[in-house]
Parts: C-alpha cells; structure tokens; sequence
C-alpha cells in the first residue's frame, strides 16, 4: 500500500540526509536558509532531527497544504513506529545537557516540561561538549503535537537520569512532574481521555516511573503504586492499548516483587490483557502469569504459559528477559515431574548462566536426596538471586520421585529395605509410605506386598491395546487446530488497505462507461491474440 | 470502643500508633486465646485483621514475640485442612528471619514430610510440637494423615492383614478400625474369615470403550475441521 511505501521512502531519505550531512526533505527547506549550491549544511543535532521527522510524519508540518486541525487516524502507529526507528534511539544517549538545550529549541517556550528538566538536575557550565546546533533555527511546533513531543523528551530525560546520572530519586520527581504536565496539555485538547498519539509516549514514562521508584526506596514504591492502579483504570476507560498493557504489567511486576502473590492472582483474574498490546507486553505478561501460577503450586498451566513466553520473545534483543524465563520454566518443568532435555541448558548465549540449573537437574534425575541438598546449598546465592530459592524448596519430594521411578522401572521386585537404603529415606516404614503415596500419585506402577515386605512392579501391558494411544493423539489434534484457529485470527492486514482498494476502484469505475469497457475487453483479447 | 487507626481505613492522629498498638496485642490474645480452645472459626477473622495489622504497619510497631507463633498456627491450620496453595502464598509473605523461628520451620517440616509421604515422621513430629498451641492440631494432624494414608494405602496394596492395617492406620484398636471404614470407607472390604483388608472388590475389569468421550472429541474434531476453509 502506498502508505508504507511513502514511510519507507521518508525513512530512507532521512538516513540518506544524515549520512550525507545535506537536508533534502522540504520539511527543513524553511529553516535552513541554504540552497542547494551552498556547502551542505551540518547535519542538524540528533534530538531536533528526530523531533522534525516526527512531526512531518504526521503530516503536521508547514509544507503540507491543508492545515489540519486534527491529528491522522493512525498517528498511534505512527508514533509507535516512529518510537522504534534507530536515530530515535540514538537520543538515548544524549547528555542531560545536550538534552535540555534542545528540548528548549524544539518545544514552545512556555513548556512546564523544560522548567522541570531544568530544575531537575543542576547544570554545570563547559564539562560536556554541546552538539553544534548552529544550523537548527527555533520553530515553533504545531500545538497538537506539543504533547507527544513534550512526553518524549521528559522521557529521554528522566531515562538520562536514571541511567546516566544515576540519581533514581530525582528521576522519580522528575517524572511525577512531567506526567502532571503532560496530562493536563492533554486534557486541554481533549477531555480525560488520553489521545492515541499520546498513548506509546505515556506508556513509556509509566515505564521509567516504575523503574525509578524500585530504585528509589520504599517511600516512592507505595505511592507508585497506587498511582499505577488509578492510571490504569484511566487508561482502561479510554482503551489506550499501550498504556493499559504496560500498566498491567507494571502494577503485577511491583505485586510480584512483595510477594503479594494472592493479589496479583486475583488482578490478574478481574482484568483483561488487551489484545491490541505489543508483542514485548505480552512476553511480559506471560512471563508474569507463569509466575504466579507456579507459585499457586498450577505446574502445567505454568510450564504452558511460559514455553509460549519464549517463544513470543525477540530473538535479538533482550536476553537477560529470555534467561530469567528459562530459569523460571526449567524449574517448573521439574516440578511437574518432567526432566528438561539437555539442549535447552545450551541456548546460545544462556549457557553461563543456566549452569546452576544444570547440575540441580542431574541431581533431580539421579533421585539422590543428598546429593540435590548439597547442589542447593551449593549454588543458594545464585538461586535467591534469581528469585527461584523457593520453588527449588519443593523440588526435595520430585527427587524422591525420580529416584523412585527409576527403580521401579529397572527391578520387577525390590525390597523396601533396599529402597529406603538407596534414596537414603531413613527405615523401611517411612519408605513403605513413600512408596505408597507416589504409587497414589501415579509417579510408580506397582503393588506393595506388605508381609514379605518388597515392591512389585506392574507387568508392562501393551499400551496400544489401551485408550493411551487415541489421547495422547487427542491432545496433538487439539493443540494442532488451536495453533490453527490463533494463527487465523492473527492474520493481520494493513488497516486502511481495504479502505483504500475499495476507494481507488470505486473512484476508476464511475468513470468507465460500457463503450470502455467493451474497448477495453477488445483490448485484451487483441493482446492475448498478439501472444499467439 | 472504636479504634480509628485501624486498617483498612486508618485514620491519622496523634494517637493512631498506640492505637494501633494496642489492638495489635488484643488481636494476638484473641488469636491465641481461639487456639486454646480449638475454635478454628474464631481463629480466621482475627488472624486476618492481625495480618493488615502486620503487613501495613509492621515496621513501626516493632517486632512482636508472639508473631512467629501465630504464624505458625495459621499455617498449619492450613496444612490441615490441605489448602496448599494458601500455605504457599503465606509462606512467601514471611520474612527470612521469622522462617528460621522453630515455630514456622516446624510447620514447614510438616508440610515437607506430607508431600513426601513420610507420614511416620509427620505423626512423631506432631508429637513433639514447638509450643503447646500446635500440639493442639495434633488430633485435627492425625486425621488428616490417616484419610491420606488410607488413599495410598487403597490403591498400593491389594490385600492387607487387619493387624498391619490398625498399625498403619494408627489407630489403638480393632473396634476403631471397624468404625472408620464403616463411616467412611465404604468400598473396603473386611474379610472377617480371613482376617484380611481388601481394599477393591476383585477385579472384574473388562476393557470398555469410552463411547461417549469418543463420540464427543470425533464430532469437535468434525466442526473444526470444517471451518478450515
């Protein structure tokens, strides 16, 4: 469709204008006074250029003709992807200083924004180089997109401090402020609904709020929170997809980490996930989901939920998120009983760290209670660390298991007395229950012969004569035309393309009357008459 | 007599911690006091109002001593009625510290052994409770370790003598035996000839198709399958 294509080529233009130092869009021909023949101009500073190309992408800019009074409808995705492109991210990395003399060019000068990034963080005069902004004039933006500029430069700043600067608790401040003021600039062009340009931009300082206040202490994390809980309800009533997905996300995350375990089942249990959210929402919030389930001692619907987290994951980008959930699902799979094959402790780039998890897994598989006792006292710090100490805990009972069943599978009759001596369980008696209770639990299949004191294990039937075989093919058939019907309803198509199609042909057709038609049609076969 | 200070309302005031403070140790007596006398219902409510109390403003009324043992209470008064995932949950709100109380790593040695099946452990622990309020689930233990024990025992053995059975079942007598299996076990079977426990009646298993499991997942597989365009 034309719409991608015209993007693509803006793109395009605006890598090829700052390699080559020259600015061709005729965005920038009324700031920079330069013609052609004059020596290319330096290239503007990053923050300007990307805020410029923001604002031509939607279409705001002087040289459109049509003065909109109202932003396009796909400004959300717009922005989202304009959020994505790579010389966005380069402004990451701009100094705080460099940060405030551009945001004081590019926004209006009475934004309350650059007073609280001023006030922020207290200036030092000449200890950091400033980028050459000779070139770049003032200009005033179009008031529509003053908020969603304002929301990205207080996020640029809050994550310069941060991350650069360190300094959490001012970052918190810093944020408070910025999303004070960039809800009421919101406000004041539409009621209290948040408008869809604004909705990846807020999402993203709810996202760097959040983050501040983990680092900040405990003071800021219950305000945080709350806080969180009011704009997601907000958000919900006006179906900011982005905002609602991050919120959710983030209240569950602070739940999580102070072990509210009950509340963020029963959040999770009254909200909606909302569909319309990026992918790297919804990793995280399966990644949460799996979370409090194994908690809930609900293995299998753990185990599913996170094996569908790592396959959503990017596979670039953000491996530290695809080990933690690794870990995580390594660990419930053992506690289902299951024993995680040997390639998954090889991923690449994981190998290090799942190491741990590794000699935790041999002993589960050997059914050694010692030794799996001495391997987590051995690796504990790694195991507290990684938040995984406590599930480990109720992995003692899956050794015994283990162990178990492979003696059952290995001896056709073998006395308890053995038993107890080989899984080290103490008497006889206590192994008698053991054995007993994983017998109930289907771990086993055997008889216990009480007087003579040994276990017998159950003939091998032949399985294909049972309903074994029609459910195990039961489970493949279902999983496989579920896997059909979401890949259907994914499908996704550009959304004005059908739009557009039906506009153009309509707009063709009226014009053809049947004399055309039928030459057209004489045409064709002309042609295919010719091809002979 | 009322308390604003109190959670889930607090209301500031100068007052409000000692306020806070002293509905804290009247909570704990109660707590403590229902105990005492078994009364489980009487347990609950209290308990939940000491644990806003704890959670919200614990750090500012201080460590309390009697915190390890209520907790330990609740938790095995979870235990007993096998609510697992409550265990779990309290668990997790528990700070390292108080985990390493004997009165929480008991209950947490308990719910250990249970798992694993080590019920002869589970029985010698209740016999040696941390303090005199666990001993007093030690009844409400038994039972709870003797249905699971019949469980398993059910479905491992095939016949079983009544002597090994009273034992196992940990019971003092034949008599009580018999009234056990009489109340709730009803598909045991005493052989009085043999002097033997059978557990299932004798197998008369013949391989029968699951008609209408079958019937029902051919048919889904039919409609899915036809919406595939």
């Amino acid at each position: 469709p034309s719409y991608r294509f015209w993007v693509r080529q803006q793109t395009s233009e605006m890598v090829d204008s700052k390699a080559k130092g020259e600015s061709k869009s005729p965005t920038k021909a009324p700031l920079t006074p330069s013609s052609a023949d004059a020596p290319p101009p330096t290239p503007l500073p990053t923050l300007d250029a990307a805020a410029f190309r923001l604002v031509s992408l939607l279409g705001l800019d002087n040289s459109n003709q049509s003065s909109s009074k109202a932003l396009p409808s796909g400004a959300g995705r717009t922005v989202r992807r304009w959020l994505s492109a790579a010389a966005v991210n380069k402004c990451r990395k701009l100094s705080y200083s460099n940060l405030l003399a551009a945001a004081e060019r590019v926004l209006p000068p009475n934004s309350e924004v650059v007073a609280a990034i001023k006030s922020a963080k207290p200036m030092e005069d000449g200890d950091e180089e400033l980028e050459d902004a000779s070139e770049a004039g003032k200009a005033t933006p179009h008031p529509l997109v003053v908020p969603a500029l304002e929301a990205w430069v207080a996020s640029l700043a809050v994550n310069s401090l941060l991350f650069a600067a360190s300094d959490p608790s001012a970052a918190f401040d810093l944020s408070g402020k910025c999303l004070a003021c960039v809800g009421a600039s919101a406000s004041q062009t539409n009621s209290t609904f948040t408008p869809p340009v604004l909705s990846p931009l807020i999402a993203r300082l709810y996202r760097y709020r959040s983050l501040c206040a983990d680092r900040a202490g405990d003071e800021a994390k219950r305000t945080v929170r709350s806080e969180l809980v009011a704009a997601h309800r907000l958000a919900c009533l006006s179906r900011a997809s982005d905002v609602q997905a991050t919120l959710l996300n983030l209240i569950l995350r602070d739940l999580l980490d102070s072990k509210l375990v009950e509340q963020a089942k029963q959040l999770s249990q009254n909200t909606a996930f909302p569909e319309a959210a990026s992918n790297n929402q919804l990793c995280r919030y399966l990644y949460y989901m799996g979370k409090i389930q194994a908690l809930q001692l609900e293995y299998t619907d753990s185990f599913a939920k996170l094996s569908q987290c790592l396959r959503k994951a990017p596979e670039n980008t953000g491996l530290a998120f695809r080990v933690a959930v690794q870990k995580l699902q390594i660990i419930v799979q053992l506690l289902t009983g299951e024993i995680p094959p040997r390639e998954v402790f090889f991923s690449p780039g994981m190998t290090k760290h799942l190491r741990p998890y590794m000699d935790l897994t041999g002993s589960v598989r050997q059914g050694d209670v010692a030794v799996f006792t001495r391997i987590a006292e051995k690796h504990s710090a790694v195991f507290a660390a990684d938040g995984t100490d406590v599930l480990i805990g109720r992995l003692a009972h899956n050794v015994v298991k283990a162990g178990l069943r492979r003696l059952n599978i290995s001896y056709s009759r073998i006395s308890l007395a053995d038993i107890a001596e080989r899984l080290s369980l103490g008497s006889a008696r206590s192994a008698e229950y053991i054995v007993a209770k994983a017998i109930r639990d289907g771990v086993i299949d055997g008889v216990i012969d009480h007087d003579g004191g040994f276990l017998r294990s159950n003939e091998i039937t032949d399985v294909y004569s049972t309903n074994e075989p029609a459910e195990a093919m039961h489970r493949r058939i279902t999983f496989c035309l579920n896997t059909h019907a979401e890949a259907v309803k994914g499908l996704r198509y550009p959304e004005d393309a059908y739009e557009k199609a039906n506009k153009k042909k309509k707009g063709d057709e009226e014009e053809k009357t049947e004399e055309e038609i039928a030459a057209e049609i004489e045409e064709e076969l002309a042609e295919e008459e010719d091809d002979f | 007599l009322s308390l604003p200070a109190l959670p889930p309302l607090p209301v500031e005031s100068g007052t409000a911690a000692s306020e806070r403070a002293a509905a804290r140790n009247a909570l704990e007596w109660a707590c403590l006091f229902a105990a005492r006398i078994q009364n489980v219902e009487l347990f609950e409510p209290f308990f939940l109002q000491l644990k806003g109390l704890y959670m919200d403003h614990g750090a500012e009324l201080g460590a309390s001593e009697n915190y390890p043992i209520i907790l330990g209470i609740n938790l095995l008064h979870q235990l007993v009625d096998n609510d697992l995932g409550q265990f779990h949950s309290e668990l997790e709100l528990i700070p390292e510290e108080v985990q390493q109380s004997p009165h929480v790593s008991f209950a947490v040695g308990v719910e250990r052994d249970l798992m694993m099946g080590s019920y002869d452990k589970v029985i010698h622990a209740s016999d040696n409770p941390p303090n005199a309020y666990c001993g007093l689930f030690a009844t409400d233990l038994l039972n709870t370790v003797r249905d699971a024990i019949g469980d398993c025992a059910e479905v491992s053995y095939e016949t079983l003598s009544v002597n090994e059975a009273v034992r196992m079942l940990k019971f003092q007598s034949r008599a009580e035996l018999d009234v056990y299996v009489a109340d709730s076990r009803p598909d045991w079977i005493l052989e009085p000839t043999a002097e033997v426990l059978r557990f299932h009646p004798p197998a008369s298993t013949g391989l029968t198709v699951p008609s209408t499991e079958i019937m029902a997942q051919t048919l889904a597989y039919a409609t899915d399958l036809e919406r595939i365009v």
